[in-house]
């Protein structure tokens, strides 16, 4: 515990395609905007390092292509990710919807050893448009329906709300780290159990607990 | 096995075999699952957990299998501490379930079968990767579970063997005895209903039988007697089909036994799987498949319908086979390679653990399944401990074989992209040097080409000039016509004129469909609505950055719209892809904004290169696993040492495949690129000697530096308009050459790949290569006179 590992976070930017999710790591890393992006083939990451709680973690910021059939290839890039942030675009209600599917698409391709408390951060970018599509409330009632997911209503172009949302991805990806952590540091603790009965094979639970 | 790491779903269907009703509350089955696997760890249990459950829907449930399998998969993959962390025992709790669960599969025909096999097959491979990882932490534990082993006797053997092929008989309804009287032979595949269509012999007679055949019905098997493996059919029964086209083509020329129709005992068929040479599937109202053997006989055998994948299947797990290719594309032929050592695939796995050691394989595999039949549990403890055994002694593979790979990769159905293994690296000659690139075809040596008429005399050399030294742009307008094949090369100048009238009209009609589009009619039309969503997005950030898209209201992007708008309608199956707007974009802008000679030209390209954008990604796959194949012949060094960093799946190189460099390069690089590839010289995959020549330049970067899948991707991504792209193609072209000198000494597959001929088809279909589907049956005709 005296010295700290150097901390790599992981993080997975999905969302349908045009949502901003290029966009977004753009601005918070580059801290620049252009409408000129061209769609994104395949997967690229920004890294940026940040100060978390006195630590100083890396932020490896993956961004995807949006089009479904572009997911199965990308799943060798989610492996060990430590926060997933979901993008939809306020302007476009089928985004939103497209929501349960992203999430559910990567915890099964991801597939984290805690899904029920895995981090997700929801981003509902373009707020700068007029012709807002989906109300803030909307949004926050599906992120309390699951468990409570952190929501920021975001906009690439007027860099509103991006380094806000990052702080508390950063934050919640790193909580994630540090409990895998806490099992690697303290194996003892568990092996007391695990040395009396061996929990190794099929049937072999004869703990009464 | 920890019931806290179970969940919903997994809880109720350990409840359900164990005869106890679903429950709402997960706590509370999981407090019930405890107690009743305790009992039964005691040997005191009253419930029979042999029966296999009655599962409703035995291929769904397979389903499901397979995605805990790959779940579990991406767990262990995800584990971060040791044996005792939650990752690890997880993962290890429901890998129990799951191996309970395959073993309660009731797997009825052999396609199950032959599922439960490869899931077993997967569950033993990910077990020994968790053996892997255990056996960093802690090495005495093993004793105790080497207590808890039982032996199965070899009587089960013989017993599950039989039952299983009763089962098989009962099942496919078989009206004759099998093999009553005949030696008893192992079963690999059998299927009731097969007929027969034609059976020659080199027999001299008639030749044309043109009317309606007889053809038989009967059972079809892949058996093996001692050492040897057959496919056997025996007839059941006459029946008549109706003459079906192309029957025809395919008899005519060889010959018909004239006594079969008399003589029915005559017509049972056996061919030893040795003496097979190649077979060809063809789908035509029927599934049928011609096998081909060494002494010249030809067998086809027609299917009612799918059962033919899995005779398919069979006949790949027991031999070795290569496409045929010739003209640098796949004849559908499939060449027999030899047969397979030894050809169960659980026989296999369970052989590679070798923890039966002095046994024969194949009761070894009929015992642990036997085992797993009758005692899962102890059986289980038994096969934990002795693969701890075995890893904890010897460092773990931790790659999967070849099936194991495939299912754990599964998509929803298996298609023709199969994973290739890894030759042997075949030494290469030096690389030779190649002429450094050239002038590009100007205007007047292309005019100058054409005759009076205004036919291209001379296509081959016009496509030399291009393939060395691209095109100036004043006349790409015209070329790019012919290499994207809108204009025929040897079209007049009159044929032109009445292509581009017809094709106007033709696109015209199509782009009407689309524009004539009510808004209430799209609202019900919703793949229409996301491809139309998809382009509008996509069409707004295409080369923004060029002058020629540049600017609000610009109007080429309301050609570059109307142009993928009609390509929707025109192949609606495919529809718009993302990537798709960067192909046409520079089509667009060589076409002058006509919008529809960059539409059909947008076809023509898409006609070589739209199995990039399938749904299942099998054509981009296929090309991965391609280039993976040639760098490990070309480079095998980097090929190494990817390996070794778990990436020769090659995803750094999507994008350059996806959309043929051009996002790579800048702009008129992409151009001269392109026309060289449309060129088809040297050969169809020239594009993979591309990657493979950009590759091997960085290929000390990437070593050197020691990157894994990340910092390649990293590294990959910013060559982005960093590459050369002269040196690129000279290169490709010299390692072109090199591994045409060292041709012979090649992989088929490389070989295949680069459209190298395979010398003994070559020497007997070099006849006629317009139609290559009927080239098969031509060169079967022939081995008839």
């Amino acid at each position: 515990m005296a010295t700290r590992k150097k901390v790599l976070l992981k993080v997975i930017i999905l969302g349908d395609s045009s949502v901003g999710k290029t966009s977004l790591m753009n601005q918070y890393v580059n801290k620049k905007f252009t409408n000129q992006y061209k769609a994104t083939i395949g997967a690229d990451f920004l890294t940026k390092e940040v100060m978390v709680d006195d630590r100083i973690v890396t932020m490896q910021i993956w961004d995807t292509a949006g089009q479904e059939r572009f997911q199965s290839l990308g799943v060798a890039f989610y492996r060990g990710a430590d926060c997933c942030v979901l993008v939809f675009d306020v302007t476009s209600p089928g985004s939103f919807k497209s929501l349960d599917g992203w999430r559910d698409e990567f915890l099964i391709q991801a597939s984290p050893s805690d899904p029920d408390h895995f981090p997700f951060v929801v981003l509902g970018n373009k707020v700068d448009l007029d012709n807002r599509a989906v109300s803030t409330k909307r949004a926050q009632q599906w992120c309390q329906s699951k468990n409570g997911l952190p929501y920021f209503e975001t906009s690439a172009k007027e860099a509103v709300n991006v380094e806000q949302a990052f702080k508390t991805i950063a934050r919640n990806a790193l909580a994630q780290e540090s409990d895998v952590e806490l099992y690697n540091e303290f194996p003892d603790q568990i092996k007391l159990d695990g040395g009396s009965s061996d929990n190794r094979s099929s049937g072999g639970d004869n703990c009464a607990c | 096995m920890d019931v806290t790491k179970l969940d919903e779903e997994e809880l109720s269907y350990e409840l359900r075999v164990r005869g106890i009703a679903a429950m709402n509350d997960v706590n509370e089955m999981r407090s019930v699952l405890r107690g009743l696997l305790r009992i039964e760890v005691e040997g005191n249990s009253l419930m029979n957990t042999d029966s296999t459950v009655s599962v409703v829907d035995v291929k769904s449930e397979i389903k499901t299998c397979v995605k805990k399998l790959q779940i579990i998969n991406a767990m262990i993959d995800n584990i971060q501490g040791d044996r005792y962390s939650e990752q690890y025992r997880s993962a290890d709790a429901k890998l129990c379930h799951l191996m309970n669960r395959v073993d309660k599969l009731a797997a009825v025909d052999k396609r199950d079968q032959n599922d439960r096999s490869n899931l077993l097959k997967g569950i033993l491979f990910l077990m020994r990767k968790m053996e892997g990882m255990a056996s960093n932490t802690s090495v005495i534990e093993t004793n105790n579970q080497n207590q808890n082993s039982g032996t199965a006797g070899a009587g089960t053997v013989v017993l599950y063997e039989k039952t299983t092929t009763t089962e098989m008989n009962s099942t496919y309804g078989s009206s004759e005895s099998t093999a009553s009287d005949e030696e008893v032979g192992t079963e690999y595949f059998v299927q009731q209903g097969v007929a027969i269509k034609s059976l020659s012999k080199l027999l001299k007679g008639s030749k044309n039988h043109k009317n309606a055949e007889t053809h038989y019905t009967g059972l079809l098997r892949i058996m093996k007697y001692r050492n040897a493996k057959f496919i056997e059919w025996k007839p059941t029964e006459m029946s008549i089909f109706p003459d079906i086209d192309e029957w025809n083509i395919v008899d005519t020329g060889y010959k018909q036994n004239g006594k079969n129709k008399n003589d029915r005992n005559s017509i049972d068929i056996k061919i030893n799987l040795a003496t097979m040479k190649s077979y060809k599937m063809k789908k035509h109202k029927k599934h049928q498949i011609s096998i081909l053997q060494t002494n010249g006989s030809l067998v086809t055998f027609l299917f009612e319908s799918s059962p033919i994948s899995d005779f398919v299947t069979a006949l790949k797990t027991l031999l070795h086979t290569e496409k045929e290719i010739r003209h640098h594309r796949p004849t559908g032929v499939i060449l027999v390679m030899g047969e397979r050592q030894d050809s169960d695939p659980l026989c296999q796995s369970i052989k590679e653990l070798k923890i039966f050691p002095d046994q024969p394989p194949t009761s070894t595999v009929w015992s642990f399944i036997s085992g797993f039949q009758n005692n899962p549990v102890e059986k289980t403890y038994e096969t934990f401990a002795k693969i701890s055994d075995v890893l904890l002694t010897r460092t773990p593979d931790t790659r999967p074989d070849q099936e194991v790979a495939e299912l754990l990769n599964r998509a929803e159905e298996d298609d023709e992209y199969t994973m290739l293994d890894h030759p042997p690296p075949t030494v290469l000659p030096p690389r030779p040097a190649v002429k450094s690139r050239g002038n590009p075809l100007d205007q007047t040596t292309f005019y100058l080409s054409m005759n009076e008429e205004g036919r291209i005399i001379n296509e081959d050399y016009i496509k030399k000039i291009i393939f060395h030294g691209g095109c100036e742009n004043s006349i790409r307008h015209e070329v790019w016509k012919y290499l994207l094949g809108y204009y025929p090369w040897n079209s007049t100048r009159e044929q032109r004129i009445n292509i581009d009238r017809q094709q106007k009209t033709e696109y015209e009609r199509m782009k009407v469909q689309w524009m004539n589009m009510s808004p209430d009619q799209i609202s019900r039309f919703n793949k229409y609505r996301d491809h139309k969503n998809l382009i509008d997005k996509d069409v707004y950030r295409t080369d923004r950055t060029l002058d020629f898209y540049a600017g609000e209201g610009n109007e080429n992007l309301v050609k570059l719209h109307n142009v993928l708008m009609t390509y929707v309608m025109y192949n609606f199956d495919l529809g718009y892809v993302q990537g798709m707007s960067d192909l046409l974009s520079p089509i667009l802008m060589i076409m002058n904004s006509d919008e529809v000679e960059s539409f059909w030209c947008f076809v023509g390209f898409m006609n070589r290169v739209n199995t990039n954008f399938e749904l299942k990604q099998t054509g981009m796959k296929k090309q991965l696993n391609d280039l993976h194949y040639l760098l490990t012949t070309v480079s095998p060094k980097l090929e190494n040492h990817l390996k070794k960093m778990d990436s020769s799946n090659m995803y750094f190189c999507f994008r350059w495949l996806l959309v043929l460099f051009k996002r790579e390069f800048i702009h008129s690089d992409v151009m001269r690129l392109w026309e060289v590839l449309w060129t088809d010289i040297p050969c169809a995959n020239f594009h993979l000697l591309i990657c493979v020549a950009i590759l091997d330049n960085e290929k000390d970067t990437i070593i050197n530096e020691n990157f894994g899948l990340t910092e390649i991707l990293k590294h990959v991504n910013n060559l982005c308009e960093r590459i050369d792209l002269d040196k690129a193609l000279t290169t490709a072209y010299s390692i072109y050459e090199q591994l045409k000198e060292a041709q012979p000494s090649l992989q088929d597959s490389v070989n295949e790949l680069l459209g190298f001929s395979i010398s003994h088809t070559e020497t007997i279909l070099s006849i006629d290569s317009n139609s290559r589907e009927d080239d098969y049956e031509k060169a079967l005709s022939m081995n008839y006179t």
